[in-house]
């Protein structure tokens, strides 16, 4: 693909937005209307990324060696479904190196900011399913996975928020959609609320060294605009269920 | 499915088994009537990517994904069973379990003899649609091979195929010969022998898959849609597929439980067939 | 009626229609970043404050400043760097005394020492059941918190560790108190007393427990011959109305004929006392009571218009559940007369019904005042 097509002299992407816009954001929370269900679940739209969340717990460790007498481990495990890309893939992507390695990160992100030690002796399970993909597959989870911990009441320090950031020559683009990422070198970060703090950083590309401050400038800036989507989203849900229990 | 204690069952089955005077109805947990479902909710076409997909939700909480996507095979060379490709996933169950294996194995039965004699799928005489279904069951509480049914139902009739241009059907029809080793094509590749595809207009499939219903049978009583605490406590289960407005293979019978395996009698499956035949419609109806 | 109601939508979306978009009311108005935000380090404190003026719905999220006032202690939901105090969880602000907590909207059941809940035996170990009460972890019911055939003087001995499964057994339902709480936050129950102990002659519902208040009774004799016991943790049940101690006496398995011989007299002591007026069971009674009857296994014989009414009960529990109603006595009872008017039970599962089932609670209630 040309490079003029990525980013045009005007100043325009591929599908129309500038240098520091993020695609479309729609998310929902307590998406299972039933009791018996999940502590907590979200569904979240980045672009075209469609990803479900699901958690359990924190709840009685299923397996008796796992429990840990300090603190709650948190299990996190991605669905690639088969169906999740243009084309249909053949193999299961389910024991995949890639996805193992991105569950590893999740786990230790997560690990970090979620205050696993106020729930000894349990565990607690995110189960990720991603519908759709279109590129920014990390930022995506990484807000799917702290939606759906908040909606289940389980405490954390402060919202972590990702998205990817591409560089173009000497551009940095915010939020990557897949046509762009397949063509440029991209980096993936997850920053902790309103901080400046990285709980997670993913160069998997080269980036030239001098470039990468003003990268994670605008990954950190779009970080925080996404936090505040989430914030935005959960309190007025919250007040949507206060209003209703008010009732009492 | 969780555990139900000793009193629990007792009176879960002396209320279904028990046949009320005033209108003939054993008692269900949850009140309806024997041949009531419960409330679904569906959601359609949210997948840009796949050529169809549902989201199911029944009220108990379980939430079935069913996507279809369609691709270009040439079809010289493939068998009957080369053109639909099944797959399941059942959150909790591994992938290779009997349990998944045996549903998979009902709906491919139910649908691809079915599929193939509606010709369907046909481009012409040398290509074909082979159709994925890909069944991811988030949550379940019960058998949910029926709901699968459904939702695989509303994918189908959602789903649209590309549309072949007018002039290519025909050029088509006169290659001959081209050995056909099977492989698929991309449908925007531009050779020659491969049909072409309108790159904007899109039509319906236009199949109506087969239904399947669930019949518990408790004592002398046969109830649809059994829930997860009838489920723990029926006798056995009748598996009755619905198509084209008649009842049809396959007929199975299941266990939904280990305590009460018990075997049925000729009167059980004439009751279910009836059952089904009196409710199919109505159920056909409100999927469409 | 017809047999199966389905709610169709197809909006190229999962995300409700009626959700609006996060732009339509998100302070900023428009997802697209502004040029140079990026550069601009933004204070924290500054941004905190923004925060607090755009809360009006009470609503607090995790990371949130709540106050840099060193004089508030700190309770759950929240956490605490250099003096300020932050929340953990998405919900509100309680303040009791100097105590400061965020009550999290969502999340499970937490014990707290007093809650008449329901649990189902879920392992049987060394001297302790495992009890599932919906909370973080499995309660544990000690040997010694159980009565025993035999009454509260009789000494525990080391057959009864053998012949545990026969009192209660993996999948039993039982009502009972949380004794105390573990360092970890896990409970510990007892059922010494005559209103706890194992369930029989009903229907298990569950509903979320935040909707359950605590109060000072939580078994109801409700009309139709019913009681309802709504566990604080949110698990529910239904049941026949029995006399304590009346019921079940000759069902007693054979082998335990020795047993069940003094069970029947003082299933007959018990009736006599329950033609008295102010019958209430209490730990003086324990003794006679405390039969191999508490632990059967069998139900009563229950007439099939009682069994409707416990499921029209559990209908109505449901419906409020749906509503996101609170659940009270008062409220299962007004339920329950509204739901008359649908003699068909079945109708009762209906989202349609059970909302409007939900509003005329509501409405009964404000007429009430």
């Amino acid at each position: 693909m040309s490079r003029l097509e990525i980013y045009s002299p005007e100043g325009l992407r591929l599908d129309g937005r500038r240098w520091n816009e993020l695609r479309r954001f729609e998310c929902t929370t307590s998406t299972k209307n039933s009791s018996n269900n999940s502590d907590g679940s979200s569904y979240l739209e980045m672009g075209q990324n469609k990803v479900i969340a699901v958690v359990n717990g924190p709840m009685e460790p299923l397996n008796k060696a796992q429990v840990n007498q300090e603190k709650a481990l948190l299990k996190i495990s991605i669905n690639l479904t088969k169906f999740s890309k243009m084309r249909r893939s053949n193999s299961s992507n389910k024991n995949e190196k890639r996805i193992l390695e991105m569950q590893t990160a999740l786990e230790r992100t997560f690990s970090e900011t979620v205050q696993l030690n106020l729930y000894p002796r349990t565990m607690i399970e995110v189960k990720l399913h991603v519908l759709q993909q279109d590129g920014g597959m990390m930022g995506c989870l990484i807000n799917s996975v702290t939606l759906a911990l908040i909606d289940a009441g389980i405490a954390m320090y402060d919202y972590i928020s990702g998205v990817s950031v591409g560089l173009m020559d000497q551009q940095p683009l915010l939020d990557l959609n897949s046509l762009e990422e397949t063509s440029l070198s991209s980096i993936t970060l997850g920053v902790l609320g309103k901080t400046e703090k990285l709980s997670m950083l993913l160069i998997e590309d080269k980036i030239p060294l001098d470039r990468v401050e003003s990268v994670l400038s605008i990954g950190i800036a779009g970080c925080h605009q996404i936090r505040d989507l989430m914030d935005a989203h959960l309190r007025r849900a919250g007040a949507e269920k206060l209003e209703k229990l008010s009732h009492q | 499915m969780s555990l139900l204690s000793v009193t629990e069952q007792e009176y879960l089955r002396t209320s279904l088994e028990s046949k009320n005077n005033n209108n003939l109805q054993p008692i269900r947990p949850d009140g309806r009537k024997i041949d009531q479902f419960r409330p679904m909710g569906i959601s359609l076409d949210f997948l840009p990517t796949s050529n169809g997909s549902t989201r199911l939700v029944s009220s108990d909480g379980t939430e079935i994904i069913v996507s279809s996507k369609v691709e270009c095979v040439d079809a010289t060379g493939l068998d009957l069973g080369d053109f639909l490709v099944i797959d399941l996933d059942i959150q909790g169950y591994r992938d290779d379990s009997i349990y998944v294996n045996q549903m998979k194995s009902i709906l491919y039965k139910s649908l691809n003899s079915k599929l193939m004699e509606s010709g369907c799928l046909k481009i012409n005489a040398k290509y074909s649609f082979k159709l994925c279904l890909d069944v991811l069951v988030l949550s379940k509480f019960s058998y949910p091979l029926s709901l699968i049914s459904m939702a695989i139902y509303t994918t189908l009739q959602s789903t649209n195929v590309p549309m072949l241009l007018e002039s290519e059907s025909e050029k088509n029809a006169n290659i001959s010969g081209r050995s056909g080793a099977n492989q698929p094509k991309d449908i925007e590749l531009n050779i020659d022998e491969l049909p072409q595809f309108n790159d904007y207009d899109m039509k319906p499939l236009n199949f109506q898959s087969p239904l399947i219903f669930l019949i518990a049978l408790i004592g002398d009583n046969c109830i649809v849609d059994p829930s997860e605490l009838e489920s723990s406590v029926a006798d056995n289960c009748l598996l009755v597929s619905f198509y084209d407005k008649k009842v049809t293979a396959p007929i199975k019978s299941i266990s939904l439980n280990d305590s009460y395996i018990k075997g049925f009698t000729p009167q059980h499956l004439q009751k279910s067939i009836k059952l089904v035949e009196k409710i199919a419609p109505d159920v056909v109806a409100a999927l469409n | 009626m017809s047999v199966i109601s389905v709610v169709k939508k197809s909006t190229g979306s999962l995300i409700d229609d009626d959700t609006p978009y996060y732009y339509k009311d998100s302070k900023t108005g428009t997802d697209v970043l502004e040029n140079g935000d990026g550069d601009e380090p933004m204070s924290e404190e500054e941004s905190e404050a923004h925060d607090n003026d755009a809360d009006t719905a009470g609503i607090i999220t995790p990371g949130k400043l709540i106050t840099d006032d060193s004089i508030w202690m700190r309770g759950h939901g929240t956490y605490s760097l250099a003096n300020n105090t932050y929340s953990s969880v998405c919900g509100t602000i309680s303040k009791v005394n100097k105590l400061l907590s965020v009550k999290p909207l969502n999340g499970r059941y937490q014990p707290e020492t007093g809650d008449h809940v329901i649990g189902r035996i879920v392992d049987v170990g060394n001297k302790r059941w495992k009890v599932d009460i919906g909370a973080k972890q499995h309660a544990i019911l000690m040997l010694g918190s159980v009565n025993l055939p035999g009454g509260v003087l009789r000494r525990k001995s080391e057959s009864d560790e053998l012949q545990m499964r026969s009192f209660l057994k993996e999948g039993d339902l039982l009502n009972a108190e949380v004794q105390s709480l573990f360092s970890d936050g896990a409970a510990s129950l007892h059922t010494r007393s005559l209103k706890y102990g194992k369930l029989r002659n009903g229907l298990f519902v569950q509903v979320p427990s935040s909707l359950i208040v605590r109060s000072k009774d939580h078994t109801h004799d409700l009309p139709g011959n019913i009681t309802v016991i709504l566990g604080v943790n949110g698990y529910v049940w239904i049941r026949k109305t029995t006399v304590p101690g009346t019921s079940g006496t000759n069902n007693n398995g054979a082998g335990l004929n020795n047993v069940s011989a003094s069970a029947s007299t003082a299933a007959t002591l018990n009736y006599l006392r329950a033609n008295e007026k102010d019958y209430q069971p209490g730990i003086t009674r324990l003794e006679e009571e405390s039969s191999w009857e508490i632990y059967s296994d069998k139900n009563d014989n229950i007439p099939n218009s009682i069994r409707q009414t416990i499921v029209r009960y559990s209908n109505v529990v449901k419906s409020l559940a749906h509503c996101q109603i609170g659940i009270t006595e008062q409220r299962v009872i007004q339920g329950y007369e509204a739901s008359m008017a649908y003699p068909n039970l079945g109708t009762l599962i209906e989202t349609e019904t059970m909302e409007s089932l939900g509003q005329d609670v509501i409405n009964a209630e404000k007429m009430r005042g």
